[in-house]
């Protein structure tokens, strides 16, 4: 694997996300936990896997290796980035008087939510993909964009500021159930399509022998079943955690009412 | 809590006492409807059983001809249907999840008592609606899947089928009414303290068998009312000459009919979550894993419908789809079962019946589970499908999974309803009868099916060598039949018995249904109880840490004496009075569906009514009840909404699935006609004005429930006189729409297009007109001045139900008259 | 979220007539654009997505605004939001299923 080879611009990127990671700790003064760091270091890795072998066999015509490739820069790389960037490090640049009010709007569920949707949607687009495979700067910009709608989209889950909340664990998981109405608008017409619909792919050879409409189907089912049996195993996460917070052996206070009882508790989940 | 404590009298009365004939009539309490339902439910399986017995005895030889063709099909139709929806159902929903409910969440009663005795009325009428064939037009015949285009008048002609359908329809209905009821109980009647993490399993399960029944049973509805256009109006919904496809039927009906089989499923798990634990003394073993699986099983069991259409050929790609979905099912469905023998290892357990019959379901459940993952494969379901292996996978699952935790239920839960024992020893003996008899009948027809019998053939051939194993199953037959006879004598003995009452808590229990006393008061408990843990009365007896294992109770720490209920004054619970509405209102109902059969009119005139008095009847009894439900006191986990409020949303959840239903037939049926008129002949500026129309209404019906809320009367009837016009001038663009197309030559049944655009376009200007009733009745409440800032909320339900039916039309509008030009599927 | 925490109160505070008179602008402006983008010719191509999302942001204006669901506990949004993920599924997957039916079916007639 030559890291530096067709696109330096990999290397350098993570070199100076990397180096504001470590900036970003010694201006504070404070070291991430190591768990934190081990997330980040993760994230990394993905990044890095993702831009340069998955991008070799997606370069080769290999439109399933293309879509893992987008799962990956949507599901797996921001969620790993928001569970290793610790809360100080964003907070004082997210929540200073100019940015606050944006970073609150951005990261309102609705708003992240239909961002992130319509940048997916409309990235899969069949003249948008088909320019997308042919124009390189276009492609990365494309990618980055991925990457930081993924962002907002996971904000809502694993949001390590606290003023920036992190919604309810039943609200989590329903927001993350929508998802499955953009991801199978663009997954269920692809894998079912009877035709190979971006016509990029029918240009030249596919790697691994596989013809442009297998190779279709297959991408199609790894952005359905793998998005769908990624979010399920992310749903159950959550729903421990929710379980374990309400399973909580918090004696009742004899005049407390349930309502008072949950501003107490979806406080203490914004706090966490 | 300020009031002095009075004593409780020495007796207090059960909900089983006094009232007369009239007074359970008019009865709505919880537990009184659940009894109702006990009752009709054992009379059908007495039914069902022996239309089962007649479906054994013909098979007992070949060549045999006791029941002839005919019979048999109706038999084999109607056995289904009966234990489906008017045995099995009733009694987990009905029954148990009508009795225990409020019992196991600290509740008096459920969200909306009188629509839960509504719901039984109207399974009853459904029930005899459904055998009304014995007396005229013959029993249904097609299958209690009932296949199109069999059923069409074409094939069957006569009353048979009518009677199924419309049969179903109410029953449907009644099924979605105690959906949206136990989902609101459960979720804002919980007692203090009990948070959903607290809530015993039964209650769990019920609750997302609940949000089932509000998204399953819509699309039966609308197959069946796609049936009753094609019987009654001669439309061609399924009829393959006119260019449909009977395929719908099938999606429509699976898409209903798998997350049915979860519907009787579910309650099931719940209920065996609850008696392992007693019986073992133990804790649920991994509770948040099974309340997760029951969601997880819930949520797969609505994109697993397709395994039972391998055979009309999906193409490999849905059929992989579904054949994935349908596996996935069994991690979860595993989870549970391997969490059922985790609570029960190392426990001290106690060997009663209701415990025997648990374990009984454990092992005949997995087997019945075991045949389920084949059938998921499409290749191997290819090979299996309408043979007797599929035959003896959901008796399996349905008699070996659920009838066996019926079993369970009754004898564990049969002295806090009735006061009294079930015979032990009689129930062993009905035990093992019940496992030597189901396993004879339908061990052998996972063989018989292998070997190539075909399900619903009324008698095979000599030469097949399917003789040996038929008359085993028969022999078997009969030895459930015994099991059976003895449940009833069980049942009949325990009451006529005149040994001492059951204690309030026999078995040890772990839920709070065994601190009251058996039979319950009517009120069930004296004081709302507070949760401080689950089992939330095993921590009541002994503490926190007996919840956390079985280890503080076998070191030998003595109980201590539990104080439940520290009485108030009994005198001081009001409960909802009684009301005879939803008993004339299912009549009233049941009536029309006898007059549409029947086709006379007149009929029809008295039923329609006599619904709509009663409708008005209720209407009028609803302030006083309205007022009681807001009582933050009796919904303390509702977070302060009304329960009244939670119920018109999943009513509105519901419908969701209603029109989405009729949006993708009429999407996949618009370019499919054969000849006529196509989406083309739309009018595109008509309907752009009645959306705008429609748009404003909403405007104005925010800014009329706006003035309520201020408490501004006189734009309150300006407002609200505006929202009753703007829905009348929609009516009438709707009503001038379709005359425009009746006289250009496109009527109801003109071709596939017309068709369905007509029942689409045609039901959500029913919704419209409902609206504008509705709407108009609460006019007339603000002109006499009844409205007011303290009936904020009924102006707020009626728009919110307003504003639902204009996003209806705001989808509509787009996917149906803005997108004509796009071919459908 | 803050304003879960507000709406737990047991209050809901729904806005006020201003608020609803902007989303009525708004409602009849996306429809304005609905019919145009129908008789707009050059926009045919990308009619369908178009329509879906102009449609899609009515639907939530007055599911939000006008149903209070913004305002109101996120319960009822569950309650809602839920059946509507399944339907909004079944009507994809129904149409695509009867699609490849009709796809691979000998012509009737």
């Amino acid at each position: 694997m030559d890291i530096f080879g067709e696109h330096p611009s990999i290397p350098i990127g993570i070199a100076i996300l990397i180096a504001i990671y470590l900036g970003a700790c010694r201006a504070a003064g404070r070291k991430p936990t190591r768990r934190q760091a081990m997330w980040f270091a993760i994230a990394m890795g993905a990044i890095l896997f993702t831009q340069t072998e998955l991008d070799e066999l997606a370069d080769a015509r290999l439109f399933s290796m293309h879509m893992l490739q987008h799962l990956m820069q949507t599901f797996v790389i921001p969620p790993l980035l928001l569970l290793g960037t610790p809360g100080w490090m964003l907070a004082p640049w997210m929540l200073s008087p100019p940015i606050k009010p944006i970073a609150r709007l951005l990261t309102n569920p609705v708003v992240a939510f239909l961002i992130f949707s319509a940048v997916f949607v409309t990235a899969h687009f069949p003249p948008v993909f088909d320019r997308m495979c042919r124009d390189e700067n276009f492609h990365i910009f494309l990618h980055l964009l991925f990457m930081a709608a993924g962002m907002l989209l996971w904000w809502p889950i694993l949001s390590p500021v606290p003023e920036l909340p992190r919604l309810s664990y039943p609200a989590q998981i329903l927001y993350l159930f929508l998802l499955m109405i953009p991801m199978t608008a663009v997954a269920a017409p692809i894998t079912l399509a009877t035709k190979v619909i971006y016509p990029w792919y029918t240009e030249g050879a596919h790697g691994w022998g596989l013809t442009a409409i297998d190779d279709q189907v297959l991408g199609g089912l790894i952005m359905w079943i793998g998005q769908g049996t990624y979010l399920m195993i992310v749903f159950t996460f959550i729903f421990y955690k929710w379980s374990q917070r309400e399973d909580r052996d918090v004696s009742v206070p004899p005049e407390a009412t349930a309502p008072e009882l949950r501003v107490l508790r979806s406080r203490r989940v914004a706090g966490s | 809590m300020a009031a002095q404590p009075k004593p409780l009298p020495a007796h207090q009365p059960s909900y089983l006492e006094g009232g007369g004939i009239l007074g359970w009539l008019t009865t709505i309490d919880h537990k009184r409807v659940a009894v109702m339902y006990l009752v009709s439910a054992l009379f059908f399986l007495a039914l069902g059983g022996f239309e089962a017995m007649a479906i054994r005895v013909q098979l007992w030889r070949p060549d045999n001809h006791a029941l002839s063709a005919a019979v048999y099909n109706a038999f084999f139709t109607m056995h289904g249907t009966t234990m489906i929806f008017l045995v099995v159902m009733p009694l987990l929903l009905g029954f148990f999840g009508n009795f225990l409910i409020p019992l196991q969440i600290g509740a008096r009663d459920v969200a909306f008592p009188r629509l839960n005795a509504l719901s039984f009325w109207l399974a009853l009428v459904a029930g005899i609606l459904l055998h009304l064939g014995w007396i005229r037009g013959g029993l249904p015949d097609a299958g209690w899947f009932g296949y199109a285009n069999l059923t069409e008048r074409y094939f069957t002609p006569g009353l048979a089928i009518d009677w199924w359908a419309i049969g179903l329809l109410v029953s449907g209905t009644s099924t979605v009414l105690t959906g949206l009821n136990f989902l609101t109980t459960i979720v804002a009647m919980r007692a203090p303290g009990m948070t959903y993490m607290r809530m015993p399993m039964f209650m769990w399960s019920l609750m997302v068998t609940s949000i089932l029944i509000l998204i399953a049973f819509p699309a039966l509805t609308i197959g069946l009312i796609f049936l009753l256009f094609d019987r009654f109006f001669g439309t061609h919904f399924y009829v393959a000459s006119a260019g449909a496809t009977p395929i719908l039927w099938q999606h429509l009906f699976w898409l209903f009919g798998h997350p049915e089989v979860y519907i009787m499923a579910l309650p099931a798990f719940g209920i065996i979550s609850e008696v392992i634990p007693t019986f073992s003394r133990k804790p649920l073993f991994g509770y948040p894993m099974m309340a997760y699986s029951i969601c997880l099983i819930a949520f797969l069991s609505y994109g697993v419908w397709g395994h039972h259409m391998f055979a009309t050929g999906m193409g490999p790609v849905a059929d992989s789809a579904f054949a994935i979905t349908s596996m996935l099912i069994a991690i979860p469905t595993g989870v549970k079962i391997f969490s059922w023998i985790a609570t029960i290892w190392g426990g001290s357990l106690r060997m009663t019946t209701a415990f025997y019959f648990a374990l009984g379901m454990i092992l005949e459940f997995t087997l019945g589970g075991l045949s389920g993952i084949m059938h998921a494969s499409a290749p191997i379901d290819l090979q299996q499908t309408d043979s007797y292996f599929v035959v003896a996978h959901f008796h399996y699952v349905l008699f070996g999974g659920v009838m066996f935790t019926i079993m369970a239920a009754f004898y564990y839960w049969w002295p806090k309803i009735s006061g009294r024992m079930l015979g032990e020893r009689l129930g062993k003996w009905h035990f093992w009868l019940t496992v030597i008899g189901f396993n004879l009948t339908f061990f052998p027809m996972h063989f018989l099916g292998m070997w190539g019998m075909p399900r619903r053939t009324y008698t095979y051939g000599a030469d097949m060598g399917w003789t040996n194993l038929n008359q085993l199953e028969t022999i078997g037959a009969f030895i459930l039949a015994v099991a059976f006879l003895l449940f009833y004598v069980n049942i009949f003995k325990s009451l006529s018995s005149r040994e001492e009452r059951a204690p309030a808590d026999p078995w040890d229990g772990r839920s709070l249904e065994w601190s009251t006393a058996s039979p319950p008061p009517a009120y069930n408990f004296a004081t709302i109880p507070q949760i401080r843990g689950r089992d939330a009365w095993w921590i009541l007896k002994y503490g926190r840490a007996g919840s956390r294992g079985v280890a503080a109770y076998m070191s030998g720490q003595a109980p201590s004496q539990p104080q439940p209920d520290q009485p108030v004054s009994v005198e001081d619970i009001h409960m909802p009075a009684p009301s005879i509405f939803p008993l004339v209102l299912s009549l009233g109902v049941g009536v029309i569906g006898l007059g549409l059969i029947i086709d006379w009119y007149r009929i029809i005139l008295i039923g329609a009514a006599v619904t709509v008095l009663s409708i008005v009847g209720m209407g009028f009894e609803y302030a006083d009840f309205g007022e009681q439900s807001h009582d933050p006191e009796h919904a303390p986990s509702s977070g302060g909404v009304d329960v009244r409020k939670i119920g018109l949303w999943s009513f509105i959840g519901s419908e969701c699935v209603f029109f989405a239903s009729l949006i993708s037939t009429f999407i996949v049926y618009k370019s499919r006609s054969l000849a006529g008129p196509g989406p083309k002949i739309l009018n595109i500026p008509l309907t752009s004005f009645s959306t705008f129309v429609l748009l404003m209404s909403s405007l104005l019906m925010v800014l009329a429930l706006a003035a309520t809320q201020r408490g501004d009367k006189r734009w309150e009837r300006i407002w609200l006189a505006g929202v009753v016009t703007f829905g009348l001038i929609f009516l009438g663009g709707q009503v001038y729409e379709f005359t425009s197309f009746y006289n250009e030559g496109m009527g109801l049944t003109t071709n596939l297009f017309s068709q369905s655009f007509f029942v689409l376009v045609g039901f959500h200007g029913a919704h419209v007109a409902i609206g504008v009733l509705w709407l108009s009745v609460l006019w007339v409440a603000a002109m006499t001045g009844k409205l007011g800032k303290s009936r904020a909320l009924s102006v707020e339900l009626a728009g919110l139900y307003w504003h639902f039916v204009d996003v209806v039309w705001i989808i509509i509008f787009t996917l149906v008259y803005l997108m004509q030009a796009v071919p459908g599927a | 979220m803050s304003d879960i925490a507000d709406a737990h109160d047991g209050q809901t505070h729904h806005p006020g007539a201003a608020t609803y008179l902007i989303i009525a602008a708004f409602l009849v402006i996306l429809t304005a654009m609905e019919v145009t983008v129908f008789y707009v010719h050059a926009l045919h191509p990308v009619l369908v997505p178009l329509l879906i999302v102009l449609a899609a942001a009515k639907f939530a204006l007055v599911v939000m605004f006008y149903m209070h669901l913004k305002y109101d506990q996120w319960l009822l949004t569950g309650v809602f939001i839920f059946p509507l993920i399944i339907a909004t599924l079944l009507l994809v997957s129904l149409i695509l299923l009867f699609a490849y039916l009709s796809n691979h079916m000998a012509p009737i007639g």
